[in-house]
């Protein structure tokens, strides 16, 4: 019996391995990037960043156009030299025209259901040409370009200068959370990645936030505990950031605690212009109708259905109130 | 210290063959009612789906529980012998039709999901037809008399640990909030959700009455597997997935992954492992109790009628699917209200009974 037993969690240990073999390396266009642009005429253009398998560390750009997405991606699959999978995609790059003019959900959709698809591929908006972008899309450290996208793009997240987003995160908001994405950009010396474009509800881009305001919403979140920030008059490494944004009948409050672990500012004078950013970050999202902070998603617990909540002015009025915002300052001892 | 003799070891057999039986009905129970939280109640009622689930568990186990009340008085261990005491020789007929019934139209129903997740779930080359006659293949090869209850007994820890990895890998997605607005997007679409759920889970549970009792826990703690996989499912779905996202339209397969659709590849492979082994099992398992009823014997008859049967379930692959989903579900609804009277009546026959005893006696 104990022999059987064994034997069963070989054969399941050997199942996990069995998927490898069905799809050998070079017989398939693994995108590490896919890109989507829409030119004057409505023409969509999609790119992706495929290795050529020639040298160590060299990858190809196919691009195809279409009357819609969907034809778009079914002529960049008939281009593609080999079997094109979606499988280790790392970045779905939108252009700020894509992101701006027509809603992003549909799109993502499209993409989601496609039975191939890497559900933990990141979500990024660009505003510079997709194909002179994807051209740049190289290692930029070691040979394969999805570890060093995955170094990088970690590295940034945990600074707090890029927000987390992938497709899957992505495709499971509702109305109770808006949309944000990082922001990539060509360099002479290849690409960069800081800030983020910020959606409305109708999943359009409506702004872009700066580095230091990312952070700041990184801290926000909770995404971000601890790290060096940018204030008007210098840096603080903050130590600890505890608590977060909270929505009562008449307004939203943000009661904070920052311990400073080394700071080159007065306590005073970090009080005043972190609460100031945040204020400005605040009224920054508003206008932009990004509810970025999930802020609507705490007030669905005192309705009985979605309709009541809608009816009450959910989630649009989390974008109407007022900010109360508090902070204390822990200086090191 | 214990002994070991030609007694013992008999009895022990019997015991093993008992669990083993069990584990192959909790399997049934498990999968009719799992699919239908999937494909009916989540659907319908989006994020109040996680309490709508185990309220749709209420009525089956309401007749679960009387029936279980009913054996227990007339000293029944099976249902079948618990309707032979109190109907005769027609009741059990009767009862024996109604489950066999039951049975026919959840393995059909099982195959058409097999069939569906290797087409439209997992993407395999073939069409439905040929991956029906693929599993017929398979069928006829697994439908030994024992071999497939020892088998669902023994990977019933590999299908727990699978189950644990999805629940697991649900935890860093899960958002408290989602659970809420408690009526989800309306008490319509809740109490339709509630009202199918209930009509179509109410006939799963009824199978574990047709087995002996083994001597370890009672008739209470069969149901709780079944309870367990639904309630869990149906929590893990809401925790992860917004309300309209769970109630979007979707085709057979991918409403049947609807909880791992936003997890990695590998958690994703490993749902549709699980649901593709636990359907496939299940098929064969429900072919063979409908084999065993129909001809009322274990032996070589039982056998050749349940490979016959096992054929007819992938014979229906071969009508168009959406047909034959709505068609077998109807029959189920209305074999559990068929069932509901007949647990009624048998309620009533008992307390009947009971009655005349006491007069007797008195």
């Amino acid at each position: 019996m104990r022999c059987i037993r064994y034997m069963l969690c070989l054969a399941l240990a050997l199942l996990c391995c069995a998927s490898c073999e069905a799809l050998p390396g070079e017989e398939h266009a693994f995108a590490v990037a896919l890109g989507v642009d829409i030119d004057d005429a409505g023409q969509w253009l999609v790119c992706a960043r495929i290795p050529s398998y020639q040298d160590e560390g060299s990858y190809q750009t196919i691009s195809a156009q279409g009357d819609t997405p969907a034809t778009a991606l079914t002529h960049l699959d008939a281009r593609s030299p080999m079997q094109l999978h979606l499988g280790q995609l790392r970045l779905l790059i939108f252009s700020e025209k894509v992101a701006q003019e027509s809603e992003v959900a549909p799109l993502m959709r499209l993409l989601a259901e496609r039975a191939d698809m890497r559900q933990q591929a990141l979500i990024a908006v660009t505003q510079d040409g997709l194909t002179a972008l994807f051209d740049q899309l190289q290692p930029r450290t070691g040979t394969r370009l999805s570890k060093s996208l995955d170094v990088l793009m970690e590295s940034r997240q945990t600074q707090g200068v890029i927000p987390r987003m992938t497709l899957g995160t992505a495709m499971r908001m509702d109305d109770r959370q808006a949309l944000i994405a990082p922001m990539i950009f060509s360099r002479d010396e290849g690409f960069d990645v800081r800030g983020a474009a910020v959606f409305d509800a109708e999943m359009r881009c409506t702004g872009t936030l700066t580095e230091a305001e990312t952070q700041l919403l990184a801290l926000l979140s909770g995404q971000m505990k601890k790290g060096a920030i940018s204030l008007a008059s210098g840096t603080v490494d903050i130590q600890a950031f505890r608590g977060s944004p909270r929505v009562t009948s008449d307004s939203i409050v943000c009661d904070v605690c920052v311990n400073v672990a080394r700071a080159e500012l007065p306590a005073d004078t970090i009080r005043d212009e972190l609460a100031e950013a945040i204020l400005n970050l605040a009224g920054k999202l508003q206008a932009a109708g990004c509810d970025a902070l999930g802020l609507a998603r705490q007030t669905v617990y005192s309705y009985p259905d979605v309709t009541a909540w809608h009816d009450a002015g959910w989630p649009s009025r989390a974008l109407a109130l007022p900010w109360r915002v508090k902070v204390t300052v822990q200086m090191p001892a | 210290m214990t002994t070991h003799n030609a007694q013992t070891r008999a009895a022990d057999r019997l015991l093993g063959e008992k669990m083993c039986r069990r584990s192959m009905l909790q399997l049934l129970a498990c999968v009719g009612a799992a699919r239908t939280t999937l494909t009916v109640v989540l659907p319908l009622a989006g994020s109040a789906g996680w309490w709508a689930v185990p309220a749709s568990l209420l009525p089956g186990a309401a007749v679960y529980a009387i029936l279980a009340l009913t054996m227990r008085s007339q000293k029944a261990e099976t249902l079948t012998a618990c309707a032979r005491k109190l109907l005769g020789r027609t009741g059990e007929a009767a009862v024996r039709w109604l489950m066999t019934a039951f049975v026919l139209a959840e393995g059909v129903l099982n195959v058409t999901a097999l069939v569906s997740l290797f087409t439209d779930g997992i993407g395999t080359e073939g069409t439905h037809r040929t991956l029906a006659l693929l599993t017929l293949a398979a069928l006829l090869f697994c439908l030994d008399r024992d071999g497939l209850p020892r088998a669902v007994y023994l990977l019933r820890w590999i299908t727990r640990g699978m189950l644990a990895i999805i629940a697991v890998s649900s935890l860093s997605l899960a958002s408290a909030d989602r659970l809420f607005p408690i009526l989800g997007s309306g008490a319509d679409n809740v109490w339709t959700a509630i009202w199918r759920g209930a009509v179509m889970m109410g006939l799963p549970p009824l199978l574990l009455l047709t087995s002996e009792p083994t001597g370890r826990g009672n008739r209470a703690t069969d149901l709780l597997p079944m309870v367990g996989v639904c309630a869990g499912i149906a929590l893990v779905t809401a925790l992860i997935m917004p309300g309209q996202m769970m109630q979007a339209r979707r085709a057979l397969a991918p409403s049947l992954l609807t909880p791992v659709m936003a997890h990695s590849s590998v958690v994703r492979l490993i749902a549709a492992s699980l649901m593709m082994m636990t359907l496939f099992l299940s098929a064969s398992g429900e072919a063979q109790l409908a084999g065993h009823w129909l001809t009322n014997a274990g032996n070589s008859a039982g056998k050749w009628s349940a490979r016959v049967i096992g054929g007819l379930f992938c014979a229906a692959q071969f009508v168009d699917t959406g047909r034959i989903w709505s068609v077998f579900s109807k029959t189920n609804q209305i074999l559990f209200l068929a069932v509901l009277a007949a647990s009624i009546f048998l309620g009533l026959a008992a307390l009947i009974s009971y009655g005349r005893r006491k007069r007797c006696g008195a």
